[in-house]
């Protein structure tokens, strides 16, 4: 591979004159969502049931492919990390068949219920103690929740600078990632520090198809409890998880660290790992953001026609007429 | 039962447009204009600005606005540069709520700032309320079939995005939420404060070498006429169809998640909670079944649907909804146009 291969021509060269391996750590982080065509849900409760088979959420095969690619041109392990039921674990063998080299899931009943912010934090913590890594890749959004705001949340809780929607790699050193993203009314080159977090978009990366040597290899999948996350050297030095937010926690009232569990009260790091109760930080009860109620939407009340072919045709016309006069 | 001091503010990130704010400011003001009206708060409007400096004020009183907040000195700030101003204004202000756009910018501003203050946030709301001083968000959930109702009980601030929602024709200025007179110079016949204060910066950012304008990018967001492609028009053919209709009647054609999801139609043509939204004069629907998640990205005045089955929700939501086999519309047209 040339130095020609891996940048654009007409910009300036921001990568070492000749080509090196890099040996960078990168993680990407997916989510398992239900394979149906919309999840099953629990009726009552509203919860997204999670109990069925399921599959790679669309968003993060763009994410896995971003960092294989990176893998292939400059040389760096490539681990998957995901949050969710035991049978994620198939998903995650699955994506293993696409290269990357090991792959982790945090399980756990504490983790149940987790929102955004309870989420991001599992991941911050997990991301912590496998790391250090130097770039985390994120799909931009889901396919069940959709907020898309896990990947952001993460790069805060890391203290880590953020760019979301790539659309393509221009380049990668030691010191920073160079790319391009997309948004609806412009296209951005810049370039982020490492460590950072990024999200794809998904159009941008087509996932490469599994590869034989990789089905053949054997695989394993680690699985993490929410207790395993207290010797995350994150948590011990609370940087990123309190240091910002002191200044803002001076202002009386303001809770953070864990964010449900009670107003105005700092979580003090737990000085013996053992202290650890991961239900202050995750699932229901420190997540900040509750569902409290779910209803149908309200049913339709006009009256509809059966037309005949030129009749519907007809009114599509007249409508188009009326708006564009 | 909630002991957490805050002040009576709603505070409420904007966005310039070409001239004033952009529609989506407008949508977002006029949400923070009913919630202080439930809620005896006041409006405060968050501006970063470039070097052009602050847009007549007199402009912010039709808004409801007490108080306008702006950061100097970031022409066109990334996202991280925008939560540092977010996150300096929530500690300054100590807002109740926080109120930022669903688009895609606000999508990554509201996160970064939101776990900053390791506070809850409610994506992509379609409704807001208070009830005894807590913000009831709906959202569409579960693959848009079904609202959510979600609360931030304890942390504060309360934050959510929210979705463009009025139609177009609404245009600025209609709020006018009663402001309390010792703070309200606006009630007065004065100017809003204005307080301008200097852009606090990202430790670590990215940095950008190069930006392009993408021209045809808005031409959803501006169509008059807009075509949708629903999953009722039975594939690749029949999408194909409707972008041929789009084309005789000059609309933008759209589609749904749905659609998208199967190839028929590119990623940027979505439209709705997890796409695009759109505001036309008339919206010409086609086999799209109307979910909650697809009707979130839509504002039209006009609905014409056409779908073949009869229970479609969608049906239930336009002016003019047509039950017909779509496949025996396309050769009226064809007869039409030829």
């Amino acid at each position: 591979m040339t130095k020609t291969d891996l940048i654009d021509q007409n910009r300036p060269c921001r990568l070492p004159e000749e080509f090196i391996i890099l040996d960078l750590r990168l993680a990407v982080c997916l989510k398992q969502v239900p394979s149906g065509q919309s999840g099953e849900t629990d009726p009552r409760k509203g919860f997204v049931l999670r109990s069925g088979p399921g599959r790679l959420n669309p968003f993060d095969g763009s994410a896995i492919e971003l960092a294989m690619s990176l893998k292939d041109r400059f040389g760096a392990s490539v681990d998957l990390i995901s949050m969710g039921p035991k049978q994620a674990e198939q998903t995650l063998l699955e994506a293993l068949c696409l290269g990357p080299d090991r792959a982790f899931l945090i399980s756990d009943p504490a983790l149940v219920g987790s929102d955004s912010l309870a989420t991001a934090r599992a991941l911050a913590l997990t991301l912590s103690l496998l790391g250090p890594y130097d770039l985390v890749v994120c799909g931009l959004t889901t396919i069940d929740g959709g907020t898309s705001q896990v990947p952001p949340s993460l790069s805060r809780l890391l203290g880590w600078p953020f760019a979301g929607r790539l659309c393509k790699v221009v380049g990668l050193n030691e010191k920073e990632l160079h790319f391009q993203q997309r948004y609806q009314d412009e296209l951005l080159e810049a370039t982020l520090p490492l460590p950072g977090v990024v999200s794809t978009l998904r159009e941008s990366f087509t996932p490469r198809l599994p590869s034989i040597k990789a089905k053949l290899a054997p695989k394993k999948v680690t699985v993490l409890s929410a207790l395993d996350l207290a010797r995350s050297p994150l948590l011990a030095n609370q940087e990123s998880l309190r240091t910002e937010t002191v200044d803002v926690a001076q202002a009386e009232g303001f809770s953070f660290g864990r964010s449900g569990g009670g107003p105005a009260k700092k979580t003090e790091p737990p000085a013996d790992p053992a202290e650890f109760d991961p239900a202050l930080y995750f699932g229901e009860k420190g997540s900040p953001t509750k569902i409290q109620a779910i209803r149908k939407p309200k049913p339709p009340n006009r009256v509809t026609v059966r037309p005949t072919a030129a009749e519907a045709a007809a009114v599509i016309l007249e409508a188009v007429k009326a708006v564009k006069s | 039962m909630n002991r957490i001091q805050t002040s009576n503010v709603i505070l409420v990130l904007l966005e310039e447009a070409e001239q004033g704010l952009s529609p989506l400011s407008h949508s977002l003001l006029r949400a923070a204009g009913e919630l202080a009206k439930q809620g005896q708060l006041l409006v405060y409007g968050l501006l970063v600005v470039g070097a052009r400096g602050l847009p007549g004020l007199e402009t912010f009183v039709s808004l409801g606005m007490s108080k306008i907040v702006a950061f100097s000195g970031l022409e066109t700030p990334t996202a991280q540069q925008a939560a540092e101003c977010l996150i300096a204004a929530i500690k300054r202000y100590r807002p109740q709520i926080v109120l930022v756009g669903a688009n895609e910018r606000g999508r990554e501003i509201a996160p970064l700032a939101a776990a900053a203050c390791r506070t809850g946030l409610t994506a992509d709301c379609t409704g807001l309320r208070l009830e005894n001083g807590l913000l009831i968000q709906t959202r569409p959930a579960f693959d848009g079939n079904l609202l959510a109702e979600i609360v931030t009980p304890l942390a504060r601030p309360q934050m959510a995005s929210v979705r463009l929602s009025a139609p177009a024709d609404e245009g600025p200025g209609l709020v006018n939420s009663p402001v309390r007179a010792v703070e309200a110079p606006a009630a007065l016949g004065l100017a809003p404060t204005a307080e301008i204060l200097p852009a606090p910066k990202p430790a670590r950012d990215l940095l950008v070498l190069n930006r392009t304008r993408l021209d045809s990018a808005d031409d959803l967001e501006k169509a008059p006429v807009v075509v949708a492609a629903g999953l009722g028009l039975n594939g690749p053919e029949g999408v194909a169809k409707a972008a041929w209709l789009a084309d005789k009647i000059g609309a933008a054609l759209g589609g749904t998640r749905a659609v998208v999801e199967r190839g028929w139609l590119p990623g940027d043509r979505q439209i709705g909670l997890s796409g695009r939204t759109i505001r036309p004069g008339l919206l010409i629907a086609l086999g799209v079944s109307g979910s909650v998640q697809f009707m979130a990205g839509v504002g039209a005045r006009t609905i014409v649907a056409v779908n073949s089955d009869p229970r479609a929700p969608i049906l239930g939501l336009a002016q003019f909804g047509m039950v017909i086999e779509l496949e025996e519309l396309w050769p009226e047209f064809e007869e039409i146009f030829s």
